[in-house]
């Protein structure tokens, strides 16, 4: 069973979606970053 | 069109021989002739070409040593080359990681590593049992005591946490996803993702029997309750960027999203490829018609070329079949090396399309549920 309110996750990717849309940057650089699917 | 990721091929050759392998058991026989490790001389052309690029460049781009296994290259060659960038590219704007098996790593490279501000992901696919499926040696033997040695050096180093970025792993859909899960918790990754089995309509990915199934679809929503549910979470990269696009955000990876970016892929021989990935589909499907290298071709140049754009547009237009689906904005038509067949070349659906479709939808299901 999924509890979907108090997730951590789904917490922290809306906090950054919302920053995301908020500074318009598309290139987002974390270290990890690499669109490469390998 | 914006470069966002320079991938290097430093080393032709592996010390592993992984059965899934894109490189040694896909439908390429370019590896059979290639440099085993690149040249100094090449080395020192693609850091003049990267190096080019970034003046023409204002975004900055990801660089990834990758192979063959990258650690072959050897500690001078690989000090030459990253010590080479990091004199003219700052850490923030132009990350350089290095996606390796790990089993060449000591605390020498770590030291080496971490001074020219270089990280590592590392291929695992989970516990031992889970590892010996695919991650085998030339002799068929297991890989998984040497990486986690070198996992265990990796952890104990004093800057693990800049060093370690994360592990990336191939999916076994015969196995337990929470298993697997709980494995990288406990170990302590820092991240991890995973990867579909490559394959496409002329040969099915392992354990998928027909376009129709959904192996895979059900192991990644077994992974994405596990994630959802735990209250102290490592991040999934993967899953992240679907849950980023559910909600709205931007894709930050090939395969998902309809976001428009480019990659160069870099040969050993200094040979300018178009995605590498594509090596599963076809003999020569990564080839660029004139075959530029970095040695009579101008890489900026090459990037703004009608060439490099329409080869790496084919990953965001989707197929036909595609345009009207209600998760193609989501998916983003899936791999491209996916939706191949001879019949139709990249004009299908994923063969993965309905894995993509069940956790897809099992995803927005979450997301529709879920009000902060």
């Amino acid at each position: 069973m999924v509890k979907v309110s108090n997730s951590a996750v789904l917490k922290r990717i809306k906090a950054e979606v919302k920053a995301e849309l908020k500074s318009l940057d598309c290139n987002k650089y974390d270290r990890t970053h690499n669109r490469h699917n390998r | 069109l914006v470069i966002d990721t320079i991938l290097i091929k430093v080393a032709g050759s592996c010390n592993l021989d992984c059965n899934y392998c894109y490189v040694y058991h896909g439908q390429d026989s370019g590896h059979k002739t290639l440099s085993s490790i690149m040249s100094k001389e090449t080395i020192s052309k693609v850091v003049d070409n990267l190096l080019e690029l970034a003046e023409t460049q204002n975004t900055g781009f990801a660089i990834v040593l990758h192979g063959g296994e990258p650690l072959l290259l050897g500690f001078e060659k690989l000090k030459f080359l990253i010590s080479s960038l990091r004199e003219k590219l700052d850490r923030d704007k132009y990350p350089i990681s290095i996606q390796t098996n790990g089993i060449l790593i000591t605390n020498e490279l770590l030291d080496m590593l971490y001074e020219f501000q270089t990280d590592l992901s590392i291929s695992l696919d989970g516990s031992k049992n889970i590892n010996d499926i695919g991650r085998v040696d030339k002799n068929g033997e297991s890989s998984y005591n040497d990486v986690m040695k070198s996992i265990n050096i990796l952890d104990n180093h004093q800057y693990s946490k800049f060093l370690f970025s994360g592990t990336l792993s191939v999916i076994q859909p015969n196995t337990d996803p929470s298993e697997v899960y709980k494995f990288f918790k406990d170990i302590k990754a820092p991240t991890i993702s995973f990867l579909l089995q490559d394959g496409n309509y002329d040969s099915l990915p392992k354990y998928k029997s027909d376009f129709f199934s959904t192996e895979y679809g059900k192991w990644i929503i077994g992974l994405i309750n596990e994630y959802i549910n735990d209250e102290n979470p490592i991040p999934i990269k993967f899953l992240d960027n679907i849950l980023t696009l559910a909600m709205g955000g931007e894709s930050q990876k090939e395969g998902s999203g309809t976001t428009k970016f480019g990659i160069a892929v870099i040969e050993t021989d200094g040979e300018i490829r178009k995605n590498d990935t594509l090596r599963t589909t076809f003999d020569g499907a990564d080839f660029y018609k004139k075959r530029p290298t970095v040695f009579n071709t101008s890489l900026k140049d090459f990037v703004n070329s009608t060439e490099f754009i329409e080869a790496n547009s084919e990953q965001t237009e989707l197929p036909e079949e595609c345009k009207n689906c209600e998760v193609a904005n989501i998916c983003g038509g899936g791999m491209l090396l996916t939706r191949y067949s001879s019949e139709n070349g990249f004009n299908n659906p994923s063969i993965y399309c309905n894995d993509h479709k069940l956790y897809i939808n099992h995803i927005l299901d979450i997301v529709k549920n879920y009000n902060d």
